[in-house]
């Protein structure tokens, strides 16, 4: 009889320390805080499908840690909840790198294609001194230096927007500056060949 | 017997509590609503990809806090004991969710197709205003200043296509609209340099002086010039009838009347051919001397310098010509009157020193300016030119 009982308390007491799991606190807690440093990236802007990704897993998460709560104490289970968080968290910092990378890409690209369009406007301010100077060539190139000296003014509102990290209006204000020089380019270069190439 | 009465009564009362609680079992009440949940996870978890959460952020945390609420609400069923449970408000609940994650979806769709639609329009604005713009500016010769303003018009119109291109509809109107006000500046500004060649008093002036130099023709038998400025044209009469017409190009400064030397404007007034210069006598080909400043010219210049609006050191200005290498269909001389050299081979030979050349603004319609000023009063009346910054 008292082996009888001894069984069932040690039985008992195995239950309560099987059944008493806690729920993966750290693993949850990273889980959350991985979340807020992608939207702190600007996940949204750059990487917003990885961020909606990402927000799915921690409401999976949290829909299992519920369920786990619902539960009579001993029969709680954190297994499911440890690997949601844990795939939480990797989805999470997928989202931040992405962003990281997209806004690299696009600060690059703004970048590069101010720096191209700068090289274009130099190269057309120089250009334009070669013009054909002939007899009434003075208000063609008197308005051509207008639209250089307004896509001058043009292209440093682009390289501000790329210094305040607004890349998107960076290359669209970049890539219309190359528009606006390419086209004085070619005027100056179809004058300069109608005379025969003679600057 | 009371033993018996209390018995059945126990038995009686136990069996109402198994049917009271068997009744929300069987009527599926107590039952979990699982499915209706990840129905409505999954119209969420759809809602948060799409665009949604740029169009119609406000119905999207809608349907996340409803869903938030209904998880509560089942969360706390399911801690009642078995035949207490009620899932029926949680049930309905999960079916909000997916119909107002649906609805944020279309709404998003139809506030992105309605962007979409006012980006265009305006945009299709903006093109038309440049377009005008550049008509307008073409015409008005030098004017730098303006000119940079059409670039940086067309600069905002190019950025707001491409943002178009790339699905920012709210950015791509405001920056087409921008351009629109920047290009209907410059159409407002140069037609109203223009409107002098529609200024009632000025052209009863120079029709005066028309009529003037033809009764002379008509009276001498002898030849005599009229340039119309505004319809670009040299008319060669002859006994007072017009023989020839002949196409001309006018001073780069081409919306003024000369006023000093160097402002490259052709004069209005009425002259004289002092000389004429043949081939190698002069770079134009060929060139008919005017007897510009003449007495009126001179008086008005010295009421200007009177008045501190001349420039120190400058003077009337001199050497205006009729002469060759011109008609190139658009204003580039220093203040001449440039036709072309087959032209200018009829003239020189119908010509003599002493020929009356009447030089006037316009006949306040039909001409370049004149039909400017009078297509773009309408969007004049409509803007102002303080986008011009």
């Amino acid at each position: 009889m008292s082996k009888f009982r001894f069984a069932l308390i040690a039985i008992a007491v195995a239950a309560f320390a099987i059944g008493c799991a806690e729920p993966p606190q750290a693993e949850i807690d990273s889980a959350k805080a991985a979340l807020e440093s992608a939207r702190s990236a600007e996940a949204g802007d750059y990487a917003p499908e990885a961020l909606s990704a990402a927000e799915d897993a921690v409401a999976q998460l949290e829909t299992e840690l519920k369920a786990q709560e619902e539960k009579f104490a001993l029969m709680r289970r954190y297994e499911t909840a440890k690997q949601l968080a844990a795939s939480a968290t990797d989805a999470a910092n997928s989202a931040t790198e992405q962003a990281g990378a997209e806004k690299q890409r696009l600060q690059t690209a703004a970048n590069d294609l101010i720096a191209s369009t700068r090289m274009l406007l130099t190269e057309t301010t120089t250009l334009i001194e070669q013009a054909p100077k002939g007899k009434g060539s003075q208000a063609d190139v008197a308005a051509l230096k207008a639209d250089l000296e307004a896509a001058e003014t043009s292209l440093a509102d682009a390289e501000a927007a790329a210094a305040s990290g607004q890349y998107r209006d960076a290359v669209a204000k970049a890539e219309s500056v190359q528009q606006s020089v390419q086209s004085v380019k070619t005027a100056i270069e179809e004058a300069i060949a109608a005379r025969g190439g003679r600057r | 017997m009371l033993r018996r009465i209390l018995f059945w009564l126990c038995i009686t009362s136990v069996l109402a509590l198994v049917v009271a609680g068997a009744i929300p079992i069987f009527l599926g009440h107590t039952e979990p609503p699982e499915q209706g949940r990840a129905v409505a996870e999954r119209a969420l978890a759809e809602a948060r990809a799409s665009t949604a959460r740029t169009w119609a952020p406000e119905l999207l945390r809608r349907a996340e806090v409803t869903m938030r609420l209904n998880l509560e609400e089942e969360s706390r069923q399911r801690h009642r004991l078995l035949p207490l449970r009620d899932f029926r408000v949680a049930r309905a609940g999960f079916d909000r969710v997916e119909e107002q994650a649906l609805a944020a979806v279309t709404e998003a769709a139809r506030r992105s197709a309605s962007a979409k639609d006012l980006a265009a329009e305006e945009l299709a604005k903006a093109e038309t205003a440049v377009a005008s713009a550049e008509e307008v500016l073409d015409a008005a010769g030098r004017q730098v200043d303006l000119r940079g303003r059409l670039a940086r018009a067309r600069m905002l119109l190019a950025e707001a296509r491409l943002r178009f291109e790339s699905g920012d509809y709210p950015y791509a109107r405001d920056r087409a609209a921008l351009a629109e006000a920047q290009a209907h500046g410059v159409v407002k500004r140069t037609t109203e340099m223009m409107e002098r060649y529609v200024d009632a008093g000025e052209v009863a002036r120079w029709q005066r002086w028309v009529e003037e130099t033809v009764r002379w023709s008509r009276e001498t038998g002898e030849p005599a010039i009229v340039v119309s400025k505004d319809d670009h044209r040299v008319t060669l009469y002859v006994g007072g009838r017009a023989v020839e017409t002949y196409p001309a190009d006018i001073g780069l400064n081409n919306l003024s009347g000369k006023v000093r030397s160097g402002d490259h404007a052709t004069p209005e007034g009425r002259y004289k051919v002092t000389s004429k210069r043949n081939i190698g006598q002069t770079a134009y080909y060929k060139a008919l001397m005017l007897d510009y400043p003449n007495h009126e010219d001179r008086k008005r210049f010295d009421e200007l310098r009177r008045k501190g609006q001349i420039p120190r050191g400058a003077g009337p200005g001199s050497l205006i010509e009729i002469h060759g290498d011109g008609g190139r269909a658009k204003d580039w001389t220093r203040g001449c009157v440039a036709v072309s050299n087959d032209h200018m081979d009829e003239l020189f030979a119908r010509v003599r020193v002493g020929t009356p050349v009447t030089i006037v603004g316009g006949r306040g319609e039909g001409g370049v300016f004149s039909t400017l000023v009078r297509n773009y009063a309408a969007v004049n009346h409509g803007s102002d030119d303080t986008a011009l910054d």
